[in-house]
């Protein structure tokens, strides 16, 4: 359920708004790097337990 | 087909104009400590010292962010204001988020204020809120309040889709 938090649905847009909602909100790359240690670290504490 | 903006949105009067000055003035430094305050907390944390700069300036910036009357100083997308506020938030370069009480301060004040797609456009904040609704971390009263604002914010852009096609 790695996606799940994909709550704007912009299926139906025109490009105009589709470029706004991405200068807005980003690519949803932005902070990728901080959810990748979040989720190497959820990894290391399963392996822990 | 962005050439028709609103010169005279923000119309002063005269008697104004010093006390608009001042708080421009006031942001601006405000922005440059809270800049300052973000680069040390990362440096802290490198140390694994605890991040307390932020924090520091956090009853400042909230001050800020609640005072109605200087709400279109906050939200000029010219002082931008808010891209500061975007940093405040931003995960710490080791994947951590800011002390519980930023979060909470910040987003509280967020909520109520009427941002607009210029601000939205020029601070980038957009950007960290919807990190907040994809990150494990966040509370789930944060997350919510981060849910919220995507949605409010990205209405008017949604909406005006839905417009042209009728």
């Amino acid at each position: 359920p790695k996606d799940k938090a994909l709550i704007v649905d912009t299926t139906g847009l025109d490009k105009d708004a589709l470029d706004d909602m991405e200068a807005i909100f980003g690519n949803g790359e932005e902070y990728d790097w901080a959810l990748q240690i979040e989720e190497d670290e959820e990894e290391r504490e399963r392996e822990e337990q | 087909d962005a050439a028709v903006k609103n010169p005279g949105k923000r119309r002063r009067k005269k008697d104004d104009i010093d006390l608009e000055d001042e708080i421009d003035e006031q942001i601006a430094t405000l922005k440059v400590a809270m800049e300052k305050a973000c680069v040390a907390d990362n440096e802290a944390r490198e140390k694994g010292q605890p991040a307390v700069h932020k924090l520091k300036l956090l009853p400042q910036v909230t001050a800020l962010l609640n005072r109605t009357a200087i709400q279109d100083s906050v939200l000029d997308p010219e002082t931008n204001f808010l891209q500061s506020i975007k940093y405040f938030l931003e995960p710490l370069n080791d994947g951590s988020l800011p002390a519980y009480s930023i979060q909470r301060d910040i987003f509280t004040a967020l909520a109520k204020l009427p941002i607009n797609k210029d601000s939205l456009l020029s601070s980038g904040i957009g950007k960290v809120v919807l990190f907040y609704t994809r990150s494990k971390r966040p509370e789930a009263g944060i997350k919510r309040i981060a849910e919220r604002l995507l949605g409010e914010w990205s209405r008017p852009i949604l909406k005006r889709t839905d417009d042209y096609k009728k």
